[in-house]
């Protein structure tokens, strides 16, 4: 957040009592709103969802086969929290992700950097990459699943193959992206090719590969849970086609709600890390 | 005095089959110690010469020396402060001016000692530790030369280093650059297209004409040191600056 904005919401704090904001000036073009009204509209959006969830679902106007009111949804994740345990399942399910990702991330980014600051490398695996990127992950699954089996090791690699391809082209642009300035003035104080490349292309390229993880995260879910629906006997993917053939609608909606959540949870601690790493980005001038 | 910097028919083309002569048998040599300002409108080639000199492009034909030495890449002695902000972002205004000290390695107490000599002299003890981003331009621009004095290059290439300023930043840079250079008898070469700038700092002033970048002439700035701002009011420098822009404005006419 830009110092410009904490001035501002200093200002409507140290002046509670003055007029109050008026509408328009609530959807101005570019201007920010106080931290306290901001939240209350995040906040205000879920709930109006909710009540519409509530207020379609238990108006008797769909079947609750179709669409569980969120109070059997509530019993359904209390009965799989604590007679199923579906903590499990959720702790199988990140810890996929987690080696997946993390073994397609720990390729990825060193070779995205190194595509993105050597003209070689890129010229030699850019046109591939792209290539296979545009094969969609979802179709390796009957041959991942021929080669590996249908354990563990089957995840993991239809994770690698739905998000290596796409992060290393990510890291490969936000690397091109560092200023050829910073380069530059690097070159002029003495850099070799090597401290170029540790010392100013991966720093500055950093933030902006940070974000590409975390974009690129949010896939990985998506591919467990088709990889868990395909095959699998535990994980939230699994858990979902279970209910599904018990015709468990609630069940289902713990699953991918759960999946939201976990999504949301990863989002803050990525945001949260970002600030810690990066301090410099939230340090604007005034 | 000696030369420090010996050019000798440069010529630079850019691109493939259209391709741009960009400099045509430029040669020139640069003492020791002088103040060198390259002047001339946009597409005259003084950037490219000065990236030239900088090695950080190499000449289609023709020589560069620097000290003797036939210049390929960036050598030793040659600092360089660019137009654009180029401060690390991530790195704190003492970390930025060690940033070459560092790359180089050895003592780290006379690194620090270094750091805060150089800090000093341009006047950011106070901000440093600060981060670039909390910087007015005019001060992003001092941790810029701060960072090129500290490796202590002997040359100093300045590519229109005050060009993003604004007017009266501009002239406090200027004075601060002069009364720097009082001190300490660095050879500095500039480029700028600003001619009350290039007047005020020269001794030596080489006006670029382009298509292609040649020179168009060399002018001796015979007014003495210390100068102020002030001093841009004298009839000499009037007389020079007329002289000056009819050059430029001529040049300008001609490409149109």
């Amino acid at each position: 957040m830009t110092a410009y904005s904490i001035k501002e919401e200093a200002e409507m704090l140290a002046a509670p009592k003055r007029e109050k904001t008026p509408a328009v000036e609530l959807i101005s073009i570019r201007r920010p709103l106080a931290g306290g009204i901001s939240l209350t509209l995040s906040s205000l959006f879920f709930l109006v969802l909710l009540a519409l969830w509530g207020a379609v679902s238990g108006s008797g106007l769909v079947s609750d086969f179709f669409l569980p009111t969120p109070l059997q949804v509530v019993q359904a994740s209390w009965r799989l929290l604590y007679a199923e345990n579906f903590v499990g399942d959720i702790g199988v399910s990140v810890y996929r992700v987690f080696i997946g990702f993390s073994i397609a991330a720990a390729i990825a980014v060193p070779l995205g950097v190194l595509m993105g600051s050597v003209q070689f490398f890129r010229s030699l695996l850019e046109p591939c990459l792209a290539f296979t990127r545009y094969m969609p992950a979802t179709a390796f699954i009957p041959l991942l699943v021929l080669w590996l089996g249908i354990d563990d090791t089957q995840k993991f690699a239809v994770i690698f193959v739905g998000t290596f391809f796409t992060l290393t082209l990510m890291v490969m642009v936000s690397t091109l992206a560092v200023p050829i300035a910073l380069i530059e003035a690097a070159i002029m104080l003495g850099a070799t090719p090597l401290q170029l490349v540790s010392r100013v292309i991966w720093p500055a390229a950093k933030p902006a590969v940070f974000s590409d993880l975390r974009i690129v995260l949010g896939w990985a879910w998506t591919y467990i849970v088709i990889a868990e629906i395909v095959a699998a006997s535990s994980g939230v993917g699994y858990i979902i086609l279970s209910a599904s053939r018990f015709m468990d609608t609630a069940t289902i909606f713990v699953g991918i709600i759960s999946i939201g959540v976990i999504g949301l949870i990863s989002d803050v601690a990525f945001t949260v890390a970002a600030r810690m790493l990066f301090p410099y980005l939230s340090s604007n001038r005034s | 005095m000696s030369a420090i910097i010996e050019i000798e028919n440069v010529v630079k083309t850019f691109g493939g089959i259209q391709s741009v002569k960009a400099l045509d048998r430029v040669s020139l040599s640069i003492r020791a110690g002088e103040f060198v300002v390259f002047l001339g409108p946009s597409g005259c080639g003084k950037s490219t010469l000065l990236r030239m000199i900088a090695g950080l492009s190499q000449p289609s034909g023709g020589t560069i020396r620097v000290e003797g030495r036939l210049l390929r890449g960036r050598d030793p002695a040659v600092g360089m402060v660019f137009q654009s902000y180029t401060s690390f972002p991530w790195l704190r205004v003492d970390e930025n001016v060690g940033f070459g000290l560092d790359l180089a390695g050895g003592d780290t107490r006379l690194r620090h000692e270094k750091v805060k000599d150089v800090l000093d002299r341009v006047a950011l003890t106070r901000f440093a530790k600060s981060y670039p981003a909390q910087l007015s331009g005019g001060m992003q621009q001092r941790v810029a030369i701060a960072r090129a004095l500290a490796v202590e290059p002997r040359i100093l290439l300045m590519d229109e280093p005050f060009g993003a300023l604004d007017a009266l930043t501009r002239v406090e840079m200027q004075t601060f650059l002069l009364d720097m250079r009082s001190k300490d008898r660095k050879t500095i070469v500039f480029v700028t297209h600003d001619i009350d700038e290039a007047m005020l700092l020269a001794d030596r002033i080489v006006v670029l004409s382009p298509n292609p970048g040649q020179i168009a002439e060399i002018v001796d700035v015979d007014i003495p040191h210390p100068r102020t701002v002030d001093q841009t009011e004298r009839a000499d420098f009037t007389q020079l600056r007329h002289h000056l822009r009819r050059l430029l404005f001529s040049m300008v006419r001609n490409a149109a």
